[in-house]
């Protein structure tokens, strides 16, 4: 990761978030970290939400940050296992929640996400539903991770459109930065 | 042929048969790191299981909250029990989704779309 967890708040796709941070991690995206910050997350927002909303954004979490353990370009070996490395924030702002998460990936990478998050984007409440469906039938018959239905589960359960931004960094790298709002009231 | 036992952990569930009962039941949250390779050996054991002769089996979930990587590994499962349904094997699912969060009646619904098997949503207070 080329920035510190200070400048990326300072970033303008991030710093034009009123809200305060509940959640800020920069490093290692592995599992046991996606777990640990998980049950950080759900504990705070159980103070407060019903299960059902303590859920909702836990989903998202989950799908934001197994995207960077997975996708993220700047892997991390560790006892033979590949880890992805990227940021993952929690705001809480005015009527909910906004999640970020950043990581660097590829050129090729950066045509694939532009297109399918604009997409994604382009759908309303109706189609997102059978888009989900749809393309979770056709990807259940091929060996794909799993890719693709993560956007569209971000989308589906958070009712908004997932806000993105690409910056070149070098050597034909960028850094993706993708935020989800949930809205609790 | 033996009963499957997979302990649960935060982020897979326990996974037990009772080949008595004729039983295979799923309780947790499922986010594995790689679904795939997590329920490869379930399937393994639905599709040996279905060799024998007359075997029928119940599948319970209780699964509270699962990823999008598993719910194609839960469609994949549902294909096998839908074609072994289709040779003519008894094959009954219940999902038991929280009372207390639509999200995990919608999500369990939706699985069963277009599924050609017997299946029942079940709520539960606590799951």
């Amino acid at each position: 990761m080329q920035k510190t967890v200070d400048e990326l708040l300072q970033s303008a796709f991030i710093h034009d978030i009123k809200g305060n941070a509940i959640l800020a991690f920069n490093g290692v995206i592995s599992q046991d970290a996606i777990v640990g910050l998980g049950d950080v997350l759900r504990s705070e927002l159980h103070l407060t939400y019903p299960l059902s909303v303590v859920n909702k954004i836990f989903a998202i979490y989950i799908e934001m940050t197994q995207n960077i353990l997975h996708y993220s370009s700047e892997q991390v070996d560790c006892n033979g296992k590949s880890f992805g490395k990227g940021a993952v924030f929690v705001f809480e702002i005015m009527g909910g929640y906004e999640l970020v998460t950043v990581n660097v990936i590829s050129e090729k990478q950066h045509r694939y996400l532009e297109k399918k998050c604009n997409l994604i984007n382009s759908l309303n409440k109706e189609d997102i539903k059978e888009f989900y469906l749809k393309r979770r039938r056709k990807i259940a018959e091929t060996e794909s991770k799993g890719a693709g239905l993560g956007f569209i589960d971000i989308v589906r359960r958070s009712g908004n459109q997932v806000i993105f931004d690409f910056e070149p960094v070098d050597n034909d790298k960028f850094l993706f930065y993708l935020r989800s709002k949930i809205l609790t009231e | 042929m033996e009963n499957i036992t997979i302990e649960g952990t935060k982020y897979t569930p326990e996974i037990k048969s009772d080949i008595r009962k004729g039983e295979i039941k799923f309780y947790g949250s499922s986010y594995p790191e790689n679904a795939n390779e997590f329920y490869q050996p379930v399937y393994d054991w639905v599709e040996r299981y279905f060799d024998q002769k007359d075997a029928s089996l119940v599948v319970n979930f209780y699964i509270y909250y699962f990823n999008t990587s598993t719910s194609k590994c839960f469609m994949n499962l549902l294909e096998i029990l839908e074609n072994n349904h289709k040779k003519g094997k008894k094959v009954t699912v219940n999902w038991h989704y929280s009372e207390d969060d639509e999200d995990s009646l919608d999500s369990g619904e939706k699985l069963f779309m277009e599924m050609d098997i017997n299946f029942k949503l079940i709520p539960v207070n606590n799951i």
